[in-house]
C-alpha cells in the first residue's frame, strides 16, 4: 500500500498505521502521544511568528546568535514543562506515591501503604517520544532548525512506528530532509530487510533464550556464585542483544520506508572504558542527553568540580529516565561514579597502560555490576544479588536447582554464540554494506529460522518498551 | 527543508553508509521477492487454509481476520453502550478496557488458529526438547525421560509467595480489563475458615506438594544426589503464620518423604504433574485416620476395590506438542483402586448426605475423572472412603484450586442449595502452587448467603 500510493500521501499512511500500532497496546495511549505532538507542533510554529521566510519561500530559522524573546523562552519552557509533566506524571506518580507512603509509614502516620490512591499505567515508549519531541522545539529554539509547518508531516517525525516505543530517539534534523523527499532503492530496500531480519534474529535467538538465564537466576531465592555470575552475564547479552536488535529492525524498516536513521549500537562490549562505552551504548540517547542536558549544564566548559557535578547529575537523571526506581537511580550513580573515576584518573594513569584485551575485560565486568542493579527488581536485592557474585554467601550455597535449570545445552549454546558474535562478531551495519549472494541467502534462511523458533516461543516482548 | 550546518555527524555518516551499499540488481530483486513471499505468503497460507476448512466442514468460521478485527471494536462499543455507566468519562475508559481486551482475544485468537504454528511448532518441539534439552515454554525436561511443569519448577525456585515485594508484584501484575490478584492467601482462607465456624463446620487445609519439590533428582545431572524435598522459601512462613491463626492445615512434607525413602520408588508419574495411585492412596490413608479419629463417622459403608490396569500420556507430554508421528514420551503405566460399594458393586459416588465435604482440584480428580485418561472412580476421595468406610462428598475442579471450588460452593449457597447442611469438615485440597500463583480472591460467603 505504502508503494502504490502516491508520494505525499505516504506519511499520512504512515501516522495512521503508527497510531493503530500504538493504539493496540493500550488505545488511551494515543490521546497522550497525539498531546505531545499537538504541544510541541504549536511550539515550533509559534517560536518563529512573525519571522519572514527565506527568499527561497522557506521556512525561517532562528538565528543562534540572537538573544530570544521573552515570549520565545516562555514558548520553550511550555513545551519542555508539558512534555517532561507528561513524562513525570505517568512514569514517576506510582514512584512518588509509593515513597511518600513508605515514609508516612516510617514516621507512624499511615497505618498501611496508600493502597487507595490510584495507579497510573505507564504508556508505551513514552521516554522516547517525549524526548524525541522536545529536541524537535528545543532545536527550533536554538536555531538548528525549521519548524514544520505540515501537521501530518510532524505528527509522522514523531510517531513513526519503527521507532515510537523503543528509539532509537530520533532528532528533527536527521530527518527534516527525508520527512518531505526520501526515496526508496532497491539497495536501500535490501539493506532494510537485512538490518530487519538482523535485528529479528538478534532478538528471537539470543536475546530470548539468554533473558531466560537471566529471568531463572535473578528471580530464584537462591543460587550459587557462579549460578550468579553466569545470570548477569546472561542479562548483559540479553539486553544488548534485546535493544541492538529493537533498533536493527528500527533501522530496516526505517530504510525500507526511505527513511535512514543513525546507528544507535556500535559493539559496546568492546569498549576499553566505560567512558568509550557511553559512546557506543544508546548512543541515540547518550548524545541526547549530551545536547540537551550536558552541554547546557556547562559540559566540562566549566571548573573541575563542576564538570563532575555536571556528570553526575546526567547520569543520575539518565538512570532515573530507564526507571521510576531506587535500583535505575543507583544505576545511574554508579556509571556517574565509574565516569567522574575514569575523568579523574587520567590518560596517564595505571588502567590506561594495560593492553586493550584486559581493558576490555576489566570495563565488561564493571558494565555487568551495573547491570545487576538495573535487572533486579529494588535495590534491596541488587545488593543481595552482588553479595551472591561476590561469594559473601558462600560459593556453594544455593540448593543446586537452579543450576539445573540454566546449563541446558541450548543456553550454553546460545551463550556462546552470543560471546563470539559481541567479541568476534562484525557489526549490522559493517556486515550489511556489501550484501552479496551468499550474504543475501544466509539473511533469509535467518528470516526462516527466526520465523520457526519464534512459532515455539510465548510471547517475549522488547525490555526496552517498558522505558 | 533548511537545517542549521553542523559538522558531518553520524546521521550524515548512515546516510553516506547507506547510500555506500552494495548489492547487485539480481541479489536485490532476489532477496526483496523471498522476504515479501514470506511476509505475504504466511497470511495467504492462512486465509486459505481457513477456507479450506470450512468448506470441508471442519470449521463453521467464514470470517476473515479484518472482519473479526472490525468485530472486536464493534463489540466494544456495543458493550460499552448497553453498560449501565453513565457518565461519559467512565463510558470511555470503560471502552478502552473491553476494547484492549477483545484486541488481546483477538491476537490469541490468531495465535491459536494459526496454521504456521501447527505447522512448525511439532519439529520445533521435537529438536528443543530431544537435541537442545529445554522442553518448552511450559515444561522442563528432566533426566530418564521425566517431564517437570514450568510453574511447579518455579514454585521451588523462586523467591517466597509470601514475601511483600512477591506479593505486591502480583497484585500488580494482570491484564487491565481483568479483576486484580489477591496473591495472600490468609485473608480469603481466614474468611472461609470464620463462615464455617459460624455453620460449626471446621476446615483443614490439604496443600499438596509439587513435583519437583518430592522428586528434584530427575531435573538435572546437579541434583542426582539430591534425597532432600525442596521447597518454595515462604513454606516455613505459612506453616507458621497458620498455626498463629488457628487454621489446620496437613502438610504431606513427612509422609511423602518417609514414602520415598521406605519405597525407593517414584510417587509422582514421570510425564504428568500428578502424584502417582500409590502415593495418593497412602496420603488418602493417612488422611483417612486423622478424619476417623475426629469425626467419627455416624454409619460405615463398607467398599470394595478392584484393580485396574491404566496407560496413558500425562500431561505435561502432552503440553510438550511433539510430532505425532515420532517416538514421544511413552504411555505410562499406572495399578488404579477403582472403589465400589460393597452393597451393589456399583462405583463409588459422592454422598451429599455425607458429614464430609472435600474441595478438591485434579489432584484428587485424577484417578476419578475417565476424561484426565488415567481411569474413575479411584481417586483421592474414592480411597478416603474407602479408608474411612464412610461416605464423602465432594466439590472438584480440575485447576485453581484457590478459589475454583470455593467459588462452586458459593453459588451453591447462594442458589439455595444448601450443600453445608449436615457437614461436620471441610476438607480444602489444593495444589502447594496455588500459594505463589493462585488468585485467593474472598468469596463473600456471608452475601450469598443473605441472598437466599
Amino acid at each position: 500500500m505504502y508503494f502504490l500510493i502516491p508520494r505525499r500521501m505516504r506519511n499520512l499512511l504512515l501516522v495512521l498505521l503508527s497510531y493503530v500500532f500504538y493504539g493496540w497496546a493500550n488505545a488511551s495511549f494515543v490521546l497522550i502521544l497525539l498531546l505531545s505532538t499537538v504541544i510541541d507542533y504549536l511550539v515550533g510554529i509559534a517560536l518563529v511568528a512573525g519571522f519572514n521566510r527565506g527568499a527561497d519561500g522557506s521556512e525561517p530559522i532562528l538565528d543562534p546568535n540572537v538573544p530570544r524573546t521573552r515570549r520565545q523562552k516562555t514558548l520553550i519552557i511550555v513545551s519542555i514543562v508539558a512534555n517532561l509533566s507528561l513524562l513525570g506524571f505517568f512514569k514517576y506518580f506510582n514512584f512518588f506515591i509509593d515513597n511518600v507512603s513508605t515514609v508516612l509509614q516510617a514516621a507512624g502516620l499511615a497505618d498501611s501503604a496508600l493502597d487507595s490512591v490510584i495507579r497510573v499505567t505507564l504508556p508505551l515508549g513514552i521516554s522516547f517520544y517525549t524526548f524525541q519531541s522536545m529536541s524537535y522545539t528545543i532545536d527550533v529554539y536554538r536555531g538548528y532548525a525549521t519548524p514544520l509547518r505540515n501537521f501530518i508531516d510532524f505528527t509522522c517525525f514523531v510517531s513513526m512506528f519503527p521507532q515510537l516505543v523503543a528509539g532509537p530517539i530520533i532528532r528533527f534534523k536527521e530527518v527534516a530532509d527525508q520527512l518531505v523527499n526520501r526515496a526508496v532503492t532497491l539497495s536501500k530496500f535490501s539493506r532494510g530487510i537485512a538490518f530487519f531480519t538482523i535485528g529479528l534474529a538478534k532478538k528471537v535467538l539470543l536475546a530470548n533464550p539468554c533473558g531466560k538465564v537471566a529471568d531463572t537466576v535473578f528471580g530464584a531465592a537462591t543460587a550459587t556464585s557462579l549460578d550468579a555470575w553466569y545470570g548477569a552475564i546472561a542479562y548483559a547479552f540479553q539486553i544488548y542483544f534485546d535493544f541492538s536488535g529493537y533498533s536493527d529492525m528500527a533501522v530496516g524498516l526505517g530504510l525500507m520506508l526511505g527513511f535512514v536513521f543513525a546507528k544507535n549500537f556500535d559493539q559496546p562490549y568492546r569498549a576499553r572504558s566505560v567512558t568509550e562505552f557511553w559512546r557506543k551504548w544508546h548512543i541515540s540517547l547518550s548524545t541526547w542527553l549530551k545536547d540537551y542536558l550536558y552541554i547546557p549544564l556547562g559540559g566540562n566548559k566549566v571548573s573541575p568540580a563542576r564538570t563532575y557535578f555536571n556528570i553526575m547529575t546526567v547520569m543520575l537523571l539518565g538512570g532515573f529516565w530507564h526507571g521510576a526506581a531506587w535500583n535505575f537511580i543507583a544505576w545511574g550513580f554508579l556509571h556517574g561514579t565509574l565516569l567522574c573515576a575514569e575523568r579523574l584518573h587520567g590518560k596517564q594513569g595505571f588502567f590506561s597502560r594495560l593492553p586493550d584485551p584486559m581493558k576490555i575485560a576489566l570495563t565488561f565486568i564493571a558494565i555487568l555490576v551495573t547491570w545487576v542493579f538495573f535487572r533486579s527488581d529494588s535495590l534491596s536485592s541488587a545488593i543481595e544479588y552482588l553479595g551472591r557474585m561476590s561469594c559473601v554467601s558462600g560459593f556453594g550455597s544455593g540448593s543446586g536447582l537452579v543450576g539445573a535449570l540454566i546449563y541446558r545445552p541450548y543456553y550454553l549454546i546460545a551463550m556462546a554464540v552470543a560471546a563470539l558474535v559481541i567479541w568476534r562478531g562484525r557489526c549490522s551495519w559493517d556486515w550489511t554494506r556489501e550484501l552479496t549472494a551468499r550474504r543475501s541467502a544466509v539473511v533469509m534462511a535467518l528470516f526462516l529460522l527466526t520465523i520457526v523458533v519464534l512459532s515455539a516461543q510465548e510471547y517475549n516482548p522488547f525490555i526496552y518498551f517498558i522505558f | 527543508m533548511k537545517t542549521f550546518a553542523q559538522d558531518i555527524r553520524r546521521e550524515e555518516m548512515a546516510k553516506q553508509d547507506v547510500a555506500a551499499t552494495r548489492i547487485s540488481r539480481t541479489v536485490g530483486i532476489g532477496l526483496t521477492v523471498c522476504f515479501f513471499a514470506v511476509l505475504f505468503g504466511v497470511p495467504l497460507l492462512q486465509l486459505f487454509v481457513d477456507r479450506a476448512k470450512y468448506k470441508s466442514g471442519e470449521s463453521l468460521d467464514n470470517v476473515s481476520g479484518g472482519a473479526k478485527l472490525f468485530s472486536s471494536v464493534k463489540d466494544a462499543c456495543t458493550e460499552t453502550m448497553s453498560s449501565a455507566v453513565q457518565s461519559k468519562s467512565d463510558r470511555l475508559v470503560l471502552f478502552n478496557r473491553l476494547l484492549n481486551r477483545n484486541i488481546s482475544r483477538y491476537e490469541n485468537g490468531l495465535a491459536e488458529a494459526s496454521f504456521m504454528t501447527d505447522v512448525l511448532l511439532p519439529p520445533a518441539q521435537f529438536v528443543n526438547t530431544y537435541l537442545l534439552g529445554i522442553g518448552n515454554e511450559k515444561v522442563y525436561t528432566g533426566s530418564g525421560g521425566w517431564l517437570y511443569y514450568r510453574d511447579d519448577v518455579d514454585f521451588v525456585t523462586v523467591h517466597g509467595f509470601m514475601e511483600p515485594g512477591v506479593q505486591k508484584k502480583r497484585r500488580d501484575s494482570g491484564k487491565a480489563w481483568d479483576a486484580a490478584i489477591e496473591p495472600d492467601p490468609f485473608p480469603a482462607i481466614v474468611e472461609f475458615r470464620d463462615y464455617l465456624r459460624t455453620k460449626g463446620i471446621d476446615l483443614i487445609l490439604l496443600p499438596v506438594p509439587v513435583k519437583p519439590s518430592v522428586h528434584p533428582e530427575h531435573l538435572g545431572w546437579l541434583l542426582r544426589k539430591q534425597k532432600e524435598m525442596v521447597n518454595n522459601p515462604s513454606a516455613a512462613d505459612f506453616r507458621k503464620r497458620a498455626g498463629e491463626l488457628g487454621i489446620e492445615c496437613i502438610f504431606l512434607d513427612d509422609l511423602m518423604s518417609a514414602l520415598k525413602n521406605e519405597s525407593q520408588k517414584p510417587l509422582y508419574l514421570l510425564t504428568d504433574t500428578h502424584w502417582r495411585p500409590e502415593a495418593m492412596s497412602a496420603v488418602a490413608g493417612y488422611l483417612a485416620g486423622i478424619l476417623k479419629a475426629r469425626y467419627e463417622p455416624e454409619a460405615y459403608r463398607a467398599y470394595e476395590t478392584l484393580k485396574v490396569e491404566m496407560y496413558n500420556e500425562g500431561d505435561t507430554a502432552r503440553m510438550i506438542k511433539l510430532p505425532e508421528c515420532g517416538q514421544g514420551y511413552a504411555k505410562e503405566k499406572v495399578l488404579i483402586e477403582t472403589v465400589l460399594s460393597a452393597d451393589d458393586q456399583l462405583p463409588w459416588q459422592a454422598d451429599k448426605r455425607s458429614e464430609i465435604l472435600f474441595l478438591g482440584d485434579s489432584f484428587a480428580n485424577i484417578y476419578s475423572q475417565q476424561s484426565l485418561g488415567w481411569g474413575m472412580n479411584a481417586g483421592l476421595c474414592e480411597q478416603v472412603s474407602r479408608f474411612m468406610e464412610a461416605p464423602v462428598d465432594r466439590i472438584i475442579r480440575n485447576d485453581d484450586g484457590a478459589f475454583a471450588t470455593r467459588e462452586i460452593l458459593r453459588d451453591e449457597l447462594g442458589a439455595d442449595k444448601d450443600r453445608l447442611k449436615g457437614k461436620r469438615v471441610v476438607i480444602w485440597e489444593f495444589s502447594e502452587r496455588e500459594l505463589l500463583y493462585g488468585n485467593w480472591e474472598k468469596m463473600m460467603f456471608e452475601s450469598a448467603n443473605a441472598q437466599k
